[in-house]
């Protein structure tokens, strides 16, 4: 996905999140609950398996790399949110001169 | 001689229907389930017709199952294996005394093949070898069993079994032989197999065995008939569920049917040309009916592998005068392939689910689209549904490299 300069929003990403659950577990979207403090293991009920996965197809529909020791930190879908966000945000270099 | 083995479930998931009572009044009326093949703007396949299962279909039963997101191949035989076993009253997941004493053995010609296919699109297309991280048991035959064997609590003997077409019938004599000799009480056993990618339907087409000739989908696969020029390729899955008589009678089970014998050869001949002299095929019928004690005579019907290449038809027929000698024409015999189209590994589960249906029913399923009989096949080709009070009946299922097994079930 090419968001050009702009940086996604949040909603954005939670979109892409719940589009990446819906992938992995075949849900339905509407039973799917991605509040900040969801827990990826016992509130999504996704195991390390499924969440290798996940982190695979949020990895593609966002085109952004998540290394594994990241993913691997990863309980709650704030904590996703937020690491994609610092991967997507712009250099803190970049345009300074 | 160990314990006799009885059918007491059954399931399929196939072009002709994603249920046995859909499946049996399609196959029992000679309707098929193929189709035309669809141009994409990304694909153009190789083949004229398919014969595919319905997606909504699958995915309703899939729903419907509770059976968890996996490959297409993986989910049909599920939908197949859960059937089977409600069919067969047995609980689910099983308790820990049936749980250790049940398996589940299933057959593919060619597993995981289109999840691979997939994936290699994946790896040529990226700079890194990026693919899924769960290739390696996605891709694996074995995730047929896994999967199921998991939801049912299936502790006894369990595996894949990959001969070509004759996969899933060898899956059903494996599971006899374990049943017979002791090792367990209940086996699921069939097989699957999703040949409908573009990787597959290239390759069979470049064997030159895929139907070719006609605009109608129906009409495209016509086993023992003079015009005859391949197969329609399908996709589909079935499953047995086969029980010691013993066990099945303890808890009270519905018997459709039973296991008598089963024969396996092979031709030593080519990788894809079958034995012209048909004598592995006839190997095989024979050691199905002395391991059930069945003579030719005995026999009322045999569902034919049947696959309408020119090579197939011609040395099943030679086989059958074998083993059947000048008796032959008193034996009644149809392919049920144009209405299933030929589902490689999955043929001989669902062949087998048919010949079950015909010995319950009493009724012979035709064989679709015959219209001027080869002379030289000179068989008894069912062209309409007989009814017919059988007592055993042979099913056949030849794969590529001569590798040949049958099957002989009995009423009683």
């Amino acid at each position: 996905m090419n968001f050009g300069s702009e940086m996604p929003s949040k909603e954005v990403i939670v979109g892409k999140l719940r589009d990446a659950v819906v992938k992995v577990t075949e849900r339905d979207p509407a039973s799917i609950d991605l509040v900040d403090t969801a827990k990826l293991r016992e509130d999504l009920g996704l195991d390390s398996f499924a969440a290798l996965e996940l982190i695979f197809e949020l990895e593609e529909m966002l085109s952004v790399r998540i290394p594994q020791e990241a993913a691997a930190t990863f309980q709650t879908v704030a904590d996703v949110v937020a690491f994609v966000q610092l991967q997507l945000s712009p250099s803190p270099t970049s345009g300074a001169s | 001689m160990g314990k006799a083995v009885a059918i007491t479930g059954m399931g399929v998931a196939s072009a002709a229907g994603c249920d046995v009572a859909s499946f049996w009044n399609r196959v029992r009326a000679g309707l098929s389930g193929c189709r035309a093949t669809v141009k994409t703007e990304t694909n153009t396949p190789a083949a004229a017709f398919e014969a595919a299962v319905d997606d909504a279909e699958l995915e309703l039963a899939v729903k419907s199952w509770g059976v968890r997101k996996n490959e297409r191949v993986v989910k049909l035989a599920a939908v197949a294996c859960h059937q089977a076993w409600q069919d067969a009253g047995l609980p689910k997941p099983a308790l820990p005394t049936l749980g250790s004493r049940a398996g589940i053995i299933l057959g593919s010609g060619l597993g995981g093949i289109q999840f691979l296919e997939e994936q290699m699109w994946r790896v040529l297309k990226s700079a890194n070898n990026r693919m899924h991280p769960h290739s390696v048991p996605r891709v694996s035959s074995t995730s047929l069993i896994t999967e199921i064997a998991q939801t049912f609590a299936l502790r006894g003997p369990g595996f894949v079994v990959s001969s070509a077409c004759a996969s899933s019938a060898h899956a059903i004599g494996q599971a006899f032989r374990t049943i017979q000799n002791g090792d367990a009480d209940v086996i699921l056993a069939g097989g699957a197999e999703t040949p409908l990618s573009p990787f597959s339907m290239t390759a069979f087409s470049l064997l030159g065995v895929l139907a070719k000739s006609g605009s109608d989908p129906a009409k495209a696969c016509r086993p023992f008939d003079e015009t005859r020029d391949g197969f329609v390729l399908g996709e589909g899955a079935g499953a047995l569920v086969l029980e010691s008589v013993e066990h099945a009678q303890e808890r009270g089970a519905h018997i459709y049917a039973y296991l008598h014998g089963y024969g396996q050869s092979l031709g030593a001949y080519h990788a894809v040309h079958a034995r012209p002299d048909g004598e592995d095929a006839a190997d095989a019928m024979s050691a199905a009916l002395r391991d059930a004690g069945v003579s030719p005579e005995q026999v009322g019907y045999v569902n034919a592998h049947g696959t309408a290449t020119r090579e197939n038809d011609l040395a099943e027929s030679r086989a059958m005068r074998l083993v059947f000698g000048e008796g032959t024409l008193n034996v009644p015999i149809s392919s049920i392939k144009p209405i299933t189209g030929h589902t490689l590994g999955a043929a001989g589960v669902l062949e087998a689910v048919a010949t079950v249906k015909a010995l319950q029913e009493g009724v012979l399923p035709p064989n679709a689209n015959l219209s001027a009989m080869d002379p030289q096949c000179a068989l008894n080709v069912v062209t309409q549904p007989v009814a017919c009070d059988l007592r055993f009946a042979l099913s056949n299922s030849f794969g590529f490299g001569n590798v040949n097994v049958a099957l002989l079930f009995g009423k009683e």
